[in-house]
């Protein structure tokens, strides 16, 4: 008589973990992900009241950052007032419609501020918005 | 998420030509280091700019606002002044830059 026997051993992988791990990855990337690293300078923006929202569509909005020590910052890049007409040129022949948000700190001198734009006067980068925060 | 806001604003076309204009329809507005303001001939305080500037441009509406400051002005000080002239719905914001 053949023994028959049945095997108690299941195949297959145990199912009943799997949302464990799931969910431990999902709050491991939610936790090391951020949406958009902050570009640019640090800097405190100054306080204003009229403040409008910018209504540029984003891709042709251009930050150029200042901080309080005159650091002049443009797409990640650092560099002296007098290079800023140069970067911008070329971007401004490719969309009119470009505007430049100022996002300079609070603290900066005027000099530096000044020096920039002439520098996208001399770009023909004249749509400027003062970024600002609400008093 | 953080929406841009600020004040716009439109600078003056590159070339040193200045455009002619009558001075009766200038008004200077002189931003020094320590923030104080200097409304065409007098010494304003920052807050009242906007009343004035609203008097003078119901009174002459080719008012053209000229706002100059020195390399040493804090950026604040210059947005305030800016802010007020905005708040008072100037139409010719002309932004001269540092005077030399």
């Amino acid at each position: 008589m053949a023994i028959k026997k049945k095997s108690k051993a299941r195949s297959g992988i145990p199912t009943a973990s799997m949302s464990d791990i799931i969910f431990m990855l999902l709050i491991f990337f939610m936790a090391a992900t951020s949406l958009k690293t902050v570009e640019g300078l640090k800097v405190q923006l100054p306080r204003a009241r009229s403040i409008a929202k910018l209504d540029t569509p984003k891709p042709s909005v251009l930050y150029v950052f200042i901080d309080r020590t005159g650091r002049i910052s443009i797409q990640d890049k650092l560099m002296n007032a007098e290079d800023v007409s140069e970067v911008i040129y070329p971007l401004r022949q490719r969309d009119n419609r470009l505007t430049i948000s100022m996002r300079a700190d609070q603290e900066t001198q005027m000099g530096v501020v000044s020096d920039v734009q002439n520098e996208l006067r001399d770009a023909s980068a004249l749509k400027v918005n003062y970024s600002a925060k609400r008093k | 998420m953080d929406v841009d806001k600020g004040i716009g604003v439109i600078l003056p076309p590159p070339g040193e030509a200045e455009i002619k204009l009558n001075p009766k329809n200038i008004t200077m507005v002189l931003v020094n280091a320590k923030g104080e303001v200097l409304f065409g001939n007098e010494v304003v305080p920052v807050n009242e700019i906007e009343n004035r500037a609203r008097e003078l441009e119901a009174r002459n509406p080719k008012m053209v606002f000229s706002v100059q400051t020195d390399r040493k002005t804090r950026y604040q000080d210059y947005i305030d002044v800016v802010d007020q002239l905005t708040a008072a719905d100037v139409r010719k914001l002309a932004l001269i830059g540092t005077e030399q």
